[in-house]
């Protein structure tokens, strides 16, 4: 600290506090943390109180339309239907009139069955104390038994006067409930790890016996029933589909990753040691140029080879595998592979630099001596030159497998929009597309501490530091 | 000397997997059909390319261009550059504060600051634009370009960090102190001798940090509300089952056209530099 002071005076110093402080706490602590509390809020509609508030709510229209239905029926048989001599005009209230009311009634006059006092209103049936409560599956709970309320329901049997009257008891009821329970909500931490469980809860899924015996066959079914992603309980399938979602994912990125490094140590190699630095220079413009281009699009251009008409059916067709003009393209998009192959594409050069950098700072000379002292090629890559690139490989594959791992446009754009198999697109429609968003910040809370979890052990395993991160950039 | 040839002959497959998808983008724009194709061709077209400045009935003319929204795409645009405006000195100077400290402050929590300053550029991108969503929208801040930028600088900051930590690394502490123990001010040190030491990095960094906000989608996707930048306006339109118009294709052949030039020449630069 006192070096520092010395070499940039206070004001800096501070400066670089304060700028500091406010990235690491507003832009990255914050707003995870956040994201957690979000993570393990209740959505709001599952509270005990927004149910109290809807049947008050309920009662209230009912009472209303009810009201407007009462006044109709006596304008209507007060008056003796018009007496103009036998011509069929159809009476103004038998048509079906929109009432003022413009909620619930069908129409006003409407078809009344026989035994029934009134037409059917939707908030009517819904008054009830007996409403259900919303709790996690299986377990279903009641309003009055909960909370000690007489059975009261609006019966479509009972005079209007009658009904009218016990709407107006439940409505009562419900705004005294809802007041209480909104104080007893507020009081209470209301953090639920709910939203979490969604992430493993299973899912039946329904398949004919044909269907069945096809999925049974995959090896993926098969290594999702291994570790407990799905299974079979009366004959009938489930599937734990968040988590199996995010199995897939973090395994093709793990995979990615593989096929990147296999792919990309010789191509650092050769452009560290393998050759003269007049041409490296050519050699490493030619690798920049993809990797600085735009990524959308790197996989926008894969676009016009996958297409149904693109270049990949034609060179089936053409090779007479299938027939284009009797509709039999492949559909690439469609298949999980072709994301795969693209996402390789369009990260593999995040492997080559790291590796790169830091092998170009390995002694020539070490290499020539192993070879005068009769080591093979093999032996040489084995014992020099991957040791001394470790760091750079342990950062390429850490850099690598985050962007697959996080692969978002790939997915989007190759798919067309149209699936969601990729753990990123999942999180996307769980946010912005469910009703419950909070599932979607639990499921992204829990799709960054596993990925977390990985690189460290990963880092653990490798022996990288953080350091060789700035080291292995230069 | 076999393995030498082997070598170099995956040298050569492994750049043309690279560039085989880069080139048939540029051939499809120049094909009058849409969905962009290479293997149904329908004559030479620059139409994808005029759409941007073609008269607008000549826009409605055309079936396909018809369709399309050029003063959205250009908005779109615009907010991205007001959106890189912002970011890059942010960053630059959250990037500059964090490697000084990491690099000069001696201290215990060094360590964890290594983990805070880092942890974004090892966090999926989708995540921290969705904790930016939500954290300034429980501030009751809207979703919209302030959000994007937020999101984005916080992972975009690391890369200066990154660049600047290896500059400060190599920085012979003597200038710094022989200046000081004349008795420069520290504040007339650091604008005279690390800030000028430091420029290359700095420009470098700058423009890294301005192509990592202009490119950026996963992150901006999740962050954007109801703005729209340049990348999420290309990327909304694959949206489409039948194929994005080729408009985008002329764009991509924009900006592959632009980055050779200047990726040609920067190895200029750096070959004249290094004689």
């Amino acid at each position: 600290m006192k070096s520092l002071l010395k070499g940039y005076g206070t004001g800096l110093v501070s400066l670089f506090f304060a700028a500091t402080a406010i990235w690491a706490a507003l832009l990255i602590i914050l707003p995870q943390v956040t994201m957690l509390e979000r993570a393990m809020t209740p959505p709001k509609r599952q509270l005990d109180s927004s149910i109290a508030a809807n049947l008050e709510r309920d009662a209230f229209t009912c009472i209303g339309v009810l009201n407007r239905f009462a006044a109709d029926e006596e304008n209507r048989t007060s008056p003796a239907p018009s007496s103009d001599g036998g011509v069929a005009v159809p009476s103004a209230s038998g048509m079906a009139v929109p009432s003022a009311s413009g909620m619930a009634v069908p129409s006003a006059g409407g078809n009344i069955d026989s035994g029934t006092t009134r037409p059917y209103i939707l908030q009517c049936d819904r008054t009830t104390t007996r409403k259900q409560m919303v709790r996690s599956e299986g377990s279903s709970e009641w309003l009055n038994e909960l909370y000690d309320l007489p059975l009261l329901t609006v019966s479509d049997t009972d005079s209007l006067e009658v009904q009218i009257e016990t709407a107006k008891k439940v409505g009562e009821m419900a705004g005294v409930l809802h007041k209480e329970l909104l104080e007893r909500e507020a009081n209470s931490t209301g953090l639920t790890l709910g939203n979490f469980g969604i992430l493993v809860e299973p899912i039946a899924i329904p398949l004919s016996a044909e269907q069945k015996a096809i999925e049974d066959a995959k090896v993926s079914k098969w290594f999702y029933s291994m570790v407990g992603l799905r299974f079979e309980r009366d004959g009938v399938v489930y599937e734990r589909i968040g988590a199996t979602t995010l199995t897939r994912t973090i395994l093709f990125a793990i995979f990615a990753t593989a096929l990147a490094l296999f792919v990309c140590y010789p191509i650092a190699f050769k452009l560290a040691l393998a050759t003269p630095p007049e041409k490296a220079v050519w050699l490493f413009l030619g690798l920049l140029i993809p990797y600085a281009i735009v990524e959308l699009m790197r996989v926008y251009a894969w676009t016009s080879i996958i297409d149904n008409q693109g270049l990949l059916n034609a060179l089936l067709d053409w090779l007479g595998v299938i027939s284009l003009e009797a509709g039999e393209a492949i559909q690439f998009k469609r298949s999980a592979m072709t994301v795969f192959v693209v996402i390789v594409y369009t990260y593999v050069l995040f492997m080559v630099f790291p590796i790169y950098n830091v092998m170009s700072t390995l002694d020539k000379n070490q290499i020539e001596a192993a070879r005068d002292l009769g080591a093979n090629e093999a032996r040489i890559h084995w014992r020099i030159i991957i040791p001394h690139s470790k760091p750079g490989i342990a950062v390429g594959c850490i850099a690598t497998f985050m962007l697959a791992a996080g692969a978002f446009s790939v997915p989007r754009i190759i798919s067309r929009g149209l699936q969601s198999e990729w753990f990123a697109q999942t999180i996307y429609n769980k946010f912005f597309e469910s009703e419950n968003s909070n599932v979607g910040a639990a499921y992204s809370f829990s799709y960054t501490f596993l990925c977390f979890v990985i690189v460290a052990l990963f880092m653990y395993v490798m022996r990288t530091r953080l350091k060789d991160f700035a080291r292995v950039q230069s | 000397m076999t393995s030498q040839r082997i070598l170099n002959a995956y040298m050569w497959a492994f750049l043309a997997f690279m560039f085989a998808p880069l080139m048939l983008m540029v051939v499809t724009s120049f094909n009058n059909t849409s969905p962009p194709s290479v293997t149904d061709w329908r004559g030479f077209t620059d139409k994808w390319y005029a759409f941007f400045w073609m008269p607008e009935e000549q826009i409605r003319a055309d079936g396909v261009l018809r369709a399309l929204d050029r003063d959205r795409f250009i908005a779109c645009f615009q907010n991205s550059l007001l959106v890189a405006a912002i970011v890059v000195p942010l960053s630059l100077t959250l990037g500059l504060s964090g490697a000084v400290l990491l690099t000069r402050w001696r201290s215990r929590a060094n360590g964890i600051l290594w983990w805070v300053l880092l942890s974004p550029m090892l966090a999926p991108g989708v995540v921290l634009g969705l904790s930016a969503l939500v954290f300034w929208g429980r501030l009751g801040v809207n979703a919209g370009l302030f959000t994007i930028i937020m999101a984005q600088t916080t992972f975009v900051a690391g890369y200066p960090l990154l660049i600047l930590m290896a500059r400060l690394q190599r920085q012979p502490v003597e200038l710094e102190e022989a200046a000081l123990d004349l008795g420069a001010s520290p504040f007339r040190v650091f604008r005279r001798i690390t800030l000028p030491f430091l420029l290359p990095a700095l420009l470098s960094a700058g423009v890294i940090a301005f192509l990592a906000s202009m490119e950026n989608y996963n992150t901006t996707m999740f962050a954007k509300g109801g703005a729209c930048t340049f990348a999420t306006e290309i990327g909304a339109m694959a949206r489409n089952p039948n194929g994005h118009p080729p408009v985008i294709n002329a764009v991509g052949t924009v900006i592959i056209v632009l980055t050779v030039i200047a990726a040609v020449a920067h190895t200029f630069f750096l070959k004249r530099e290094s004689r």
